[in-house]
């Protein structure tokens, strides 16, 4: 697998890009979904601003990662859903590989935590 | 758009976007805001308290928008812009010149001599103009499923590649041609000028055929870019009419 690299000058964006892409590796999702989701399943670690959520989105889609459709369900407003592509998956592993090694470079400076 | 209008039309004036890409976002947006809305609801706050949070949710900052801004107007922008202004022009344009070039060549010269002097560089020429064939009827035929304009928009680059393959086969042809001929002339300086003037011709009538195919792929584009332009506005038109 090809090595990523996390951009360390801007590890927000690369969080926020993992987090969406590990939530949609479950299926899809709408972008109130996607936040509403990240921030329960992080216990509130992740809070995130829908206006920061939409660069992200439209983003990666641009990117390929993940692809955007339109979806009507029967006596609602049209939204907008958000599903992983195969190349948002080999991203994501790319992302996953690279935070690791990251924080093991991390821990390796500043220590573990005592159990 | 009910009680997030004021909302939405905030957010989309400060969203330099076409109104096709800026409407798609604010439908986005808009549909959030109602789950959002109804999410809080559902937690016991009182409308007016939803409304406020939802809006507060998903409020965005002047650099959440530059960079929307940013992601929406990339290379295809000015590309977009003159197939929206001039495409009926050029359309008629390059069709008229193209029709006016076959006339041209089968008649003036008797007919099929004109492509008698063709080199052998014509054959991928022709290549690539099946492949553009193939490529604008697979395309019209997909028109009629509008379901992904997004799709169709990002295979418009393959008549403009096809374009300029086409021109590159013809200079590259037109390149090792003549420099063969040259070779042939140092070689047999007594029939250097016939070697010459079949080399000239040879390789102007590939290049003009070269050309005229880049011609018909750009007319292609044109075409396919006008209709996925309207399919979008058609998009953005219809899910603006939404409550």
């Amino acid at each position: 697998m090809e090595k990523f690299e996390l951009e360390t000058q801007n590890l927000a964006r690369s969080c926020h890009e993992s987090l969406i892409l590990a939530t949609l590796a479950d299926g899809p999702r709408h972008g109130y979904q996607l936040a509403l989701e990240i921030e329960d399943r992080s216990d509130g670690s992740f809070r995130f601003n829908h206006g920061t959520l939409y660069p992200i989105l439209h983003k990666l889609e641009s990117n390929g990662f993940i692809e955007g459709s339109w979806a009507e369900p029967a006596g609602k407003r049209k939204r907008r859903q958000y599903a992983l592509t195969e190349s948002g998956q080999e991203h994501l592993k790319r992302m996953r590989s690279a935070w690791s090694r990251y924080f093991e470079s991390l821990f390796n400076v500043i220590g573990r935590s005592e159990p | 758009m009910s009680r997030f209008n004021a909302f939405l039309h905030n957010t989309g004036e400060r969203l330099a976007l076409p109104k096709a890409t800026r409407s798609l976002i604010l439908v986005e947006i808009a549909s959030d805001l109602e789950e959002l809305f109804n999410h809080y609801v559902q937690q016991g706050l009182s409308e007016e308290e939803a409304a406020a949070r939802a809006e507060e949710k998903v409020d965005m900052s002047d650099e959440a928008l530059t960079e929307l801004v940013r992601i929406h107007s990339d290379a295809r922008t000015w590309t977009d812009r003159i197939a929206r202004r001039t495409q009926p022009f050029w359309e008629r344009f390059a069709l008229a010149l193209i029709v006016l070039f076959f006339i041209a060549a089968t008649t003036l010269d008797h007919g099929m001599r004109f492509f008698a002097h063709l080199t052998v560089f014509i054959w991928p020429i022709i290549c690539i103009l099946l492949a553009l064939v193939v490529y604008f009827i697979v395309q019209m035929m997909r028109f009629s499923d509008h379901q992904s304009p997004r799709r169709l928009r990002d295979s418009l680059a393959t008549p403009l590649f096809l374009g300029a393959a086409s021109l590159v086969v013809g200079f590259a042809g037109t390149g090792i041609i003549l420099y063969r001929t040259l070779m042939r002339m140092a070689a047999d300086p007594e029939h250097a000028a016939p070697l010459f003037a079949n080399a000239v011709l040879g390789t102007t009538t590939t290049l003009a055929i070269a050309l005229v195919v880049a011609l018909g792929a750009g007319v292609a584009w044109f075409v396919l870019a006008g209709r996925v332009a309207r399919i979008e506005d058609d998009v953005a038109r219809a899910f603006m009419e939404v409550k």
